[in-house]
């Protein structure tokens, strides 16, 4: 898994750090820094004698055999289907860009306030797999191009100080904005220049009183990643930090106020408070890591960590003729194809083949959407188990819920602290008996969206920043 | 756009199908919704079940005479509330007979269902309310998507052309009586311009009842619908045999491991399956006509099974893995029981991984009491104080596969309590389906040996969701079909998947785990089961037969 010298390697072993004295070292020292800091917030949860499962490969690399666990889940947002249905959630995913004052989850509140947020914006899509559509004048389709390259690795090519799980900048990079700029200009747009990825003012949240990002730094909000293009993954929520972290503190097992282990994916997550119960990705790693530590495993994320594409299912894809596309259509610009460790990937129809991917059908429908290619798209991480039953924590009270309303039994409320009732209304989702506001009531007949008011309901509150600047 | 199930139980009389308790009394229990038994087709609950089914296509040439066929044998058409009543009064004759069949009790029971250009016909711009890609497009347009390698053009029913209008399905006890209700049925239809197209006939094995043709018993693990049937307190469609020391699990389950699910997933109008399982989720009535409560889709699959390629597989695989160190002793029957999941008996892999116990595989109790991301507790039954879970192994955890493996049939169509791609746990209940399958065709007594039928055998696959697409599709193009999801080190479905991904020429691979976490990789482009006829249809509710479908219009 490593050479002579251990180390964490840039994602998909991209070659961009290559060449730049002292980056592959950053970049290991930052992965292993967010690493040690999981498996301290992991030791202040566990009870008294309780040991970390979760372990630094680099400083304490654990004997095999190593268990590789692939963790995949659709590209598609769930949260976008439960909110709003199939048709109008394949718009969304395509169209609609929220200014980072507004959160694609009604029920949390807005990732930054302030003035210059609401000139910055960001996809729904929050599965680690983000999408660009490209159309032509007829409307149809021609491109979609896929990523699934964190923002961190961006800043760390531009030279900048990634920042801890508290926001505050630590891991220095030595970088070169020169490679950032070539790709852009190979990759999304060639008129793009290194004002326009930089910030031209201090990015700073209102609400926190926090420079997120410095003038002068990189800004993974700038337009030829939102609006104008896409180059890595934009949505707040879609970082690698994220994913070392919730891979990390899904390792404590939880319980229920009746002692049981919390098992169902959802639960866990809205009992651990480790991320969004509504997302496909969150649920499915949280509980596959909580399975494994729940046979006592060590577990890690396996070398090189990163958030990937594993491949496209291209089952019944006809050409306007009936014939099946080939599998080349698919085409991985970024990444190893071979280790199924896509990071970058464009859909397209050779010019030569005189149609474009509007006139592609899945099973009789004509391609629309960009999403009914993302929901055939598997993301995924690798998660790593070894020493099955070497490790035998007892399990701690959940610390968080997640609330829910009649009108919405869909849709989760983002988790909030066990102690904190839900309002009226809304009911403890997975109380399993103990629900403190009693039964909750059979539904309406009709299920019905309340978008304004769930969009005005949520209060801004502090929050922990992810990115930070040098 | 429909109306409540409380509004539609208002307009039904009162029940009369000996109503009873069927559960414990648990207080903390969610309420659930009446079920209108006397308007829902009863091969939808609770399932005919017979020995002998008959599957009959018809083309409607007169949509006049149609409608007046229809007002004819609506009467014929069984509610849920009459199958019921018979398997109740079945079961207490059976009791009473110390387990015998009393050969006397027989029942035949006729359910239909319609294409979308039927509904067209019959209910006009009604029926484009319905929003189903799957139903509105149909199964020859949509099979390529599943996978499926065969040229619709030569099935036997249901290619392009060739797509019945409504598909009759009628089960009985007795074969001369049921097929004098067909015959019955069928010359009433073909008076009035509704021609018969195809017909063939569902037989239980009368060698192994209930076991399909590779060998293997087959639907033991169903879901089990919530609601209730009757006034009565606890008077359940799914019977609740866990007891309430239990705790959560009686909450959870029928039968140990028989997961209940909200009825919205079946039938239009009720709640569907939430995040919670303890919490209904939304009113299942979106992209349907009001008239479609009470009635569900059925997906139709005639399934050729080619038991001698099944089995060369099995035999010729074994005997290279018994070579490989981890997979000493693989035998043809051991390597079949790990990709279904089950030995052919139903004993589960994850209760006895290495060899058959047949009385586990017909304990009701216990064949499906296995969960894969924890241990499996004992589950205390309800009133039966002298049942503490059987003689046999508890299953435990095997998140990775390890025992069965995640490739196996079970495990690729239903995740139980572990996560799949489609986010954490609670989905894999969004994508169950009622399975009313029987085979047709004579068994092959000897894979091996002569076969007198020339393969005219496999499986009249019948199910029963409320979206074609998001269910029955889903499970068999998304998990069954790929070799990726629901987990990984997974692979295909070796059994029933079919891989049509651009590429890999038809090849079909899983992961199989040795004593000492060998890996092994068993791969084939062998397809042993070919899918020879099909369609897409809706079950309607008798009320929307009588009121929409054969109501005359102006």
């Amino acid at each position: 898994m490593f050479g002579e010298s251990p180390r964490y390697d840039p994602p998909a072993f991209m070659t961009d750090f290559d060449g730049i004295e002292g980056q592959l070292d950053a970049w290991s020292h930052a992965m292993s820094g967010w690493v040690d800091e999981v498996i301290a917030s992991v030791n202040e949860q566990l009870p008294a004698g309780g040991e970390c499962q979760f372990y630094n490969l680099v400083t304490n690399p654990q004997p095999g055999p190593l268990l590789e666990q692939e963790v995949i889940w659709s590209g598609f947002p769930r949260m976008l289907l439960n909110l709003y249905g199939r048709e109008k959630a394949f718009a969304l995913a395509d169209e609609k860009l929220y200014p980072l004052t507004e959160a694609n989850d009604p029920s949390r509140p807005p990732f930054y306030t302030g003035a210059i947020w609401k000139t910055l914006f960001y996809r729904p899509l929050d599965e680690y797999c983000e999408w660009r559509v490209e159309k032509n004048d007829e409307g149809k389709i021609t491109k979609v191009t896929f990523t699934s390259e964190p923002p961190e690795y961006w800043q760390a090519l531009h030279g900048d100080t990634l920042a801890d799980f508290n926001g505050v900048p630590k891991y220095p990079t030595v970088g070169d904005p020169q490679r950032v700029l070539d790709l852009y200009r190979e990759l999304v747009n060639p008129a793009v220049t290194l004002d326009d990825l930089r910030c031209p003012i201090d990015f700073v949240d209102d609400t926190s009183g926090q420079t997120i990002y410095a003038k002068g730094a990189y800004n993974p909000y700038n337009k030829w990643n939102s609006t104008h293009g896409i180059m890595h993954l934009g949505q707040p929520n879609n970082s690698l930090s994220a994913e070392v972290g919730l891979g990390g503190l899904a390792t404590v097992i939880f319980h229920s106020a009746s002692r049981d282990p919390i098992v169902l994916g959802e639960a866990l997550i809205c009992a651990g408070r480790l991320g969004g119960p509504n997302r496909t990705s969150d649920p499915t790693i949280a509980s596959t890591v909580n399975d494994l530590a729940r046979l006592g495993a060590a577990i890690t994320l396996r070398n090189p960590v990163g958030l990937y594409m594993d491949g496209i299912n291209l089952t019944g894809l006809v050409d306007p003729g009936g014939k099946p596309i080939p599998a080349e259509f698919f085409k991985v610009v970024r990444g190893d194809a071979k280790q199924r460790l896509i990071e970058r990937a464009v859909f397209e129809v050779p010019k030569s083949e005189g149609y474009v991917v509007g006139d592609i059908t899945i099973a009789g429908e004509r391609i629309r959407f960009g999403g009914q290619l993302a929901e055939r798209v598997k993301v995924k991480l690798v998660g790593v188990g070894s020493a099955l039953g070497s490790f035998s924590n007892a399990s701690v009270p959940a610390i968080g819920q997640c609330c829910v309303s009649t009108d919405q039994p869909m849709f989760l409320r983002r988790p909030s602290a066990i102690d904190e009732p839900c309002v009226a209304t809304q009911y403890r989702a997975f109380a399993w008996g103990g629900n403190p506001q009693g039964a909750m009531p059979m539904p309406p007949p009709q299920r019905r969206l309340v978008e304004a008011a769930l969009f005005s309901a949520a209060p801004a509150r502090p929050r922990m920043a992810r990115h930070r600047t040098r | 756009m429909l109306t409540t199930p409380t509004d539609l139980l208002r307009q039904l009389p009162k029940f009369n199908a000996m109503p009873r308790h069927t559960g414990p009394d648990v207080p903390e229990a969610p309420a659930e919704p009446r079920l209108a038994i006397n308007d829902i087709q009863g091969n939808i609950f609770p399932g005919f079940n017979k020995p002998t089914t008959y599957f009959t296509a018809f083309r409607i040439d007169d949509v006049a005479g149609a409608k007046a066929w229809l007002a004819e044998i609506v009467g014929f058409i069984s509610t849920a509330e009459e199958v019921l009543a018979f398997r109740r009064l079945f079961s207490a004759r059976r009791k009473r007979l110390r387990g015998a069949k009393p050969p006397d009790l027989v029942d035949t029971n006729t359910n239909i269902a319609f294409s979308y250009d039927a509904l067209r016909k019959l209910a006009g711009a009604d029926a484009d309310a319905f929003e189903d890609a799957a139903f509105r497009i149909g199964l020859p347009d949509r099979a390529e998507s599943l996978g499926d390698s065969t040229d619709p053009t030569q099935w036997v029913i249901g290619g392009p052309g060739n797509i019945p209008d409504v598909l009759m399905i009628t089960g009985g006890d007795d074969e001369d009586v049921l097929r004098a209700r067909v015959q019955a049925l069928t010359e009433e239809a073909e008076k009035r311009g509704v021609v018969k197209i195809w017909e063939d006939v569902g037989l239980v094995r009368r060698d192994l009842p209930g076991h399909e043709h590779f060998g293997f018993d087959d639907g033991i693990s169903q879901p089990g619908p919530r609601g209730t049937l009757s006034d009565i307190p606890n008077d359940y469609l799914t019977p609740r045999y866990i007891d309430v020391s239990a705790g959560v699990e009686a909450l959870l389950f029928g039968l140990p491991g028989q997961d209940l699910v909200w009825p919205g997933e079946f039938v239009f109008g009720y709640p569907a399956q939430g995040p919670d399982p303890l919490v209904a989720g939304p009113v299942k009535s979106g992209g349907a006509p009001a008239w479609a409560a009470n009635g569900s889709f059925l997906a139709f699959n005639r399934l050729e099974q080619n038991v001698k390629k099944f089995w060369t597989f099995m035999t010729e695989t074994a005997e290279e893995l018994a070579k490989q160190p981890g997979f000493a002793g693989m035998t043809p029957d051991k390597l079949a029981a790990h990709l279904v999941g089950r030995w052919q008996s139903g004993a589960p892999v994850s209760r006895t991984p290495n060899a058959d116990d047949p009385t586990l595989g017909q304990d009701q109790y216990a064949n499906n009491h296995f969960f894969y991301g924890s241990d499996t507790k004992e589950a205390p039954l309800h009133g039966m104080k002298n049942y503490s879970g059987g003689p046999y192994p508890g299953a435990k955890a095997d998140p990775l596969g390890l025992t069965c493996p995640l490739a196996a049939h079970i495990r690729k169509v239903n995740t139980r309590d572990v996560s799949n791609d489609q986010g954490g746990t609670h989905t894999t209940t969004q994508r169950r389906v009622l399975r009313r399958g029987m085979p047709y065709g004579l068994p092959l007594e000897n894979p091996f040996g002569p076969d007198p039928e020339h393969g005219n055998r496999g499986l009249m696959f019948v199910s029963y969701q409320t979206s074609i697409v998001e269910q029955f599709e889903f499970l068999r193009a998304n998990w069954m079909g790929d070799a990726k999801p629901p987990r990984m080190p997974g692979g295909d479905d070796m059994i029933v998947g079919m891989n049509g991904q651009p590429g890999e020429q038809r090849e079909r691979k899983c992961v199989l785990f040795g004593s000492e976490l060998q890996t092994a990789e068993p791969k084939t482009r062998e397809e042993w089961i070919l899918q020879t006829g099909g369609g897409y249809f809706f079950s309607p509710a008798i009320s929307a037969i009588k009121d929409v479908l054969a109501a005359h219009t102006t």
